[in-house]
């Protein structure tokens, strides 16, 4: 059946046309990357694994991530999960902590485990030659933890210990104060572990969190390099079909009645010649279909280095800071925007007012055509120097599979972006960020600080560790 | 490609005017890596001009002949590339990584600002306050501040007493001529090298850096020579109180410069004795006695005689001296008692695959060239790194350890919290007592 001559399509395909023709490079240009092939297999348990060969040099890499971090640490007892991820590499029921480590140093590779937001990873970057000891090693310490006791005294030190040593760090202490204000201590994202909350962890609270989030449901796994894929998928297979399965672990979700404030907060630190400034609001969740559409706009007002309109103001312009950043940091279901700068003490005011002003401009202004097309063209070129290293194609897949997309999806980050239009990048910005609705915490000397924050309204005044 | 061997993979050219040029092909991925080695740091400064040299680092970027304030990076980002640049004690690094068919955009730039740097008492006068902010900003890192004030006790006479921050008062009184002076001295293409690395044919690349390049004049203007420092008379111990709040102490012993045979030994040395996940530190002060919270090694190695500094962050509930003495009692094993075989060989495992993991990053194989070329002497002794390594035995690591971690080359450097917080010492006498 034909289809109807329809006037309007017409125009519509030749302006889709002409559109295309005004921005090729973006679509033509794409330099050929060698994308891997992974190899997948789906575990009956619900693990997913996947394997693919890289050659370049004589070495493997292994990344492990389990669907939980400390997002999930139960009220009260935050710091639970980054206390169980450094616990897996303190004991097993076949090696002590003490030979555990003797054995990773033997392997003599790179081993890294860190709990995220709502992941935690387990990596090692070892030569070719020993990817089975290290695979034996990663799946012992993955299945078979003993948290024993004396190592745990020792870890829960530690932490207490770096969180003691952050508070002499002002973005430290500006984002935990920006946490507790915006999102408060009923929400996870207004969480974060303290002395208190960690030193009150106990042996069974590990074992418990063990319990209810290590499994092979929560369990995907990615590895690359100078080996057979297919060998190694079915060695993964045979040391973690048996493993036991479970409840996949949800990510966290803001209630639907959740507003974001507009405070703002002067967090006293005396005689800091500098004031930290960061200002933050709502931003776009990782698994929402605009991510990337928000990742252009981001990039034009505060991530671009010195083509971004806010380094441009502050820096260039004003020299009123040596630096100043914009970001979001997202988890699946939630994002928050966020700006960060530092000046000194007396140029406060100026800088803040500045800050707000540029944001202003941008979500209500909107952003122009050029500097999409700049935007474009930074992040599509950037986009190879990502990969020079075949860990990081194993992270991005295991980044696509955590948010439920095709392992395809990072691959394709160029042409998405190319595609990605103004006026959709200009709707995620003004439906996200609104400059006046942003709350703002300033770290820095409360004397020093009184005059130059004096006309910007009000600001409520907490300790450094009064979050 | 496989681990590239300098010697035979590296393109070495030279212009009229003296730049050398240093070609590694690389096509793993379309991006190219572009890094200016000039032979400046904060050992050429002169005195009263302390900081001259990191204030170039912000300065190359605010404007050159054809080329605008910030344009440099502006243009690089918008291509989708990186840069950045580093001052250190003998060389300031500009680099960049970029998509390779902007290769050329990045040598025009560099050239450029090579040739022609922009400078007038606006320009000075705005960079001048942004690194002083970043001054300010590491001044607020309290353990940096300390180790600003150890590195003047610790060199007296050598320009490593100051760090490449140089100093605030220097900062304030520098003018435009003595900026001028400073670049036109060091600037120049017969004080520097070119290092490219990735995804170009040297053939093609070269003609691109003659065209660039090569009208660029040499600088009549020799290198400063400066005071080398002498042995040191005795042990030391310096200490600070600062708003800290676990209390901190640092082991700091002389070692000798890069290229000296007795390095590969005082890695290996490092590697089991501090840095290391099984390190004899952090198993016996950490694991095993509970004295510390952290303990961990550097090795500050360049061109001239450093430090290897061993250091522990302790339970505020501990004698500062008992610290000292489980560290030196830890040192005074391996010199008394050779290093394990197990232990040697994990220790150069270690070693060897880190190497090999920069080798996948253009940006890390061009850094390691500037770096054996400019502190080592010569670019190809990264080639001869990892026989030297294999060829370290255990009883050279104990002879290293017996030379040069002793009494008479050690400081003790000491960090304590300025506030006495009960709660702390208890809550680390108590885990103390249990461990």
């Amino acid at each position: 059946m034909g289809v109807p001559f329809v006037p309007g399509r017409v125009i519509l395909a030749l302006l889709a046309f002409f559109s295309l023709l005004r921005f090729p490079p973006a679509l033509a240009e794409f330099r050929p990357l060698a994308v891997p092939d992974f190899l997948r297999t789906d575990l009956s348990n619900g693990a997913t694994l996947l394997a693919a060969a890289h050659r370049e040099q004589p070495v493997v890499s292994f990344e492990f991530l389990v669907r939980t971090g400390s997002l999930h640490d139960p009220r009260g007892k935050e710091g639970l999960a980054a206390v169980v991820a450094d616990m897996l590499l303190e004991g097993t029921d076949a090696h002590d902590s003490m030979a555990l480590a003797a054995a990773m140093d033997q392997i003599g590779g790179e081993f890294h485990v860190e709990a995220g937001g709502e992941n935690t990873r387990i990596e090692a970057q070892v030569l070719g030659r020993e990817s089975e000891r290290t695979l034996d090693l990663l799946v012992e310490m993955l299945r078979r933890p003993t948290f024993p006791p004396a190592a745990l005294r020792r870890v829960l030190q530690q932490h207490r210990a770096g969180i003691r040593a952050g508070y002499s760090d002002p973005d430290f202490i500006g984002m935990r104060h920006f946490q507790a204000m915006v999102y408060g201590s009923d929400l996870p994202l207004g969480r974060f572990p303290t002395d208190r909350s960690v030193r009150g962890l106990r042996r069974h609270d590990l074992v418990d969190f063990y319990d209810r989030h290590f499994h092979a449901a929560n369990l995907m796994i990615a590895m690359i390099g100078d080996t057979d894929p297919t060998a190694m998928l079915a060695a993964l297979e045979a040391r973690l079909g048996d493993w036991r399965t479970g409840t996949r672990t949800t990510p966290v979700r803001l209630p639907d009645s959740f507003v974001y404030p507009a405070r703002r907060r002067l967090v006293a630190k005396k005689n800091l010649t500098q004031a930290t400034l960061l200002f933050g609001g709502r931003g776009l969740a990782a698994a929402s279909p605009d991510h990337e559409a928000f990742r252009m706009a981001n990039h034009i007002l505060g991530a671009g280095d010195f083509s971004s309109r806010l380094m441009n103001a502050v820096r260039s312009q004003e020299g009123k800071t040596y630096g100043i950043f914009s970001s979001n940091r997202a988890t699946v279901h939630a994002g928050t925007f966020l700006v960060q700068t530092f000046t000194r003490n007396e140029q406060a005011r100026e800088t803040v007012t500045l800050v707000l002003q540029v944001l202003k401009e941008a979500t209500e202004g909107g952003l122009r055509e050029e500097e999409l097309a700049k935007a474009k063209t930074a992040l599509i070129g950037s986009f190879p120097l990502g990969f020079e290293s075949p860990k990081h194609w194993a992270e991005a897949a295991l980044g696509d599979l955590f948010l439920d997309r095709p392992l395809d999806y990072t691959p394709q980050a160029r042409e998405r972006i190319a595609r990605t239009g103004l006026e959709r990048v200009n709707r995620v910005l003004r439906e996200t960020v609104h400059a006046e609705d942003l709350s703002l915490v300033v770290v820095g000397d409360p004397e020093a600080l009184a005059g130059p924050l004096g006309s910007l309204g009000r600001f409520e005044i907490r300790k450094e560790r009064d979050e | 490609m496989t681990s590239p061997n300098l010697a035979e993979d590296v393109e070495v050219h030279a212009l009229p005017n003296g730049l050398r040029i240093f070609l590694l092909e690389k096509h793993d991925v379309p991006a190219v890596s572009v890094q200016v080695w000039y032979q400046t740091g904060s050992v050429q400064e002169e005195d009263g001009r302390r900081g001259v040299a990191h204030l170039f680092e912000h300065l190359m970027f605010r404007g050159s002949e054809h080329f605008g304030p910030e344009e440099h990076a502006r243009l690089i980002h918008d291509v989708g590339g990186e840069c950045n640049a580093y001052t250190a004690e003998h060389v300031t690094v500009y680099f960049q990584a970029l998509p390779s068919e902007h290769l050329e955009l990045a040598l025009r730039l560099e050239a450029d600002r090579m040739g022609g740097l922009r400078l007038d008492p606006k320009v000075l006068d705005t960079e001048r306050e942004v690194v002083i902010e970043e001054f300010h900003r590491y001044l607020n890192n309290p353990f940096a501040r300390a180790f600003i004030e150890f590195r003047k006790r610790l060199y007296v006479c050598h320009p490593y007493h100051w760090t490449p921050l140089g100093d605030l008062e220097h900062l304030q009184r520098l003018s435009v001529e003595d900026c001028l002076a400073f670049y036109r001295t060091h600037y120049a293409p017969n004080h520097a090298a070119l290092i490219l690395t990735g995804d170009f044919r040297p053939r093609d690349a070269l003609a691109l850096v003659e065209k660039h390049f090569e009208p660029l004049a040499a600088s009549p203007a020799s290198l400063r020579a400066y005071e080398m420092e002498g042995p040191q008379a005795g042990p030391q111990r310096f200490a600070m109180t600062l708003p800290v709040e676990v209390p901190v102490l640092a082991l700091a012993f002389r070692i000798p410069e890069a290229q000296h045979p007795d390095i590969p030994a005082l890695s290996v040395l490092d590697a089991v004795l501090a840095s290391g996940r099984s390190a004899r530190l952090g198993e016996n002060l950490v694991k095993k006695r509970p004295v510390s919270v952290h303990t961990g090694g550097h090795l500050l190695v360049n061109r001239d005689p450093g430090l290897y500094i061993t250091y522990a962050a302790y339970l505020p509930s501990r004698r500062e001296v008992t610290v000292v003495r489980a560290i030196q009692n830890e040192i005074r094993r391996i010199q008394e008692e050779a290093i394990t075989e197990a232990e040697l060989q994990g220790a150069k495992n270690r070693l060897l695959s880190q190497k090999i993991f920069q080798h996948y990053s253009m940006e890390s194989l061009a850094g390691e060239i500037g770096w054996a070329e400019f502190i080592e002497g010569d670019y190809r002794r990264r080639d001869t790194l990892r026989e030297r390594l294999e060829a370290v035995s255990a009883i050279q690591v104990q002879r290293a350890a017996q030379t040069y971690l002793t009494g008479d080359r050690m400081t003790v450097l000491s960090v304590r919290p300025e506030k006495f917080r009960l709660t702390y010492w208890l809550a680390g006498l108590f885990y103390s007592l249990r461990g």
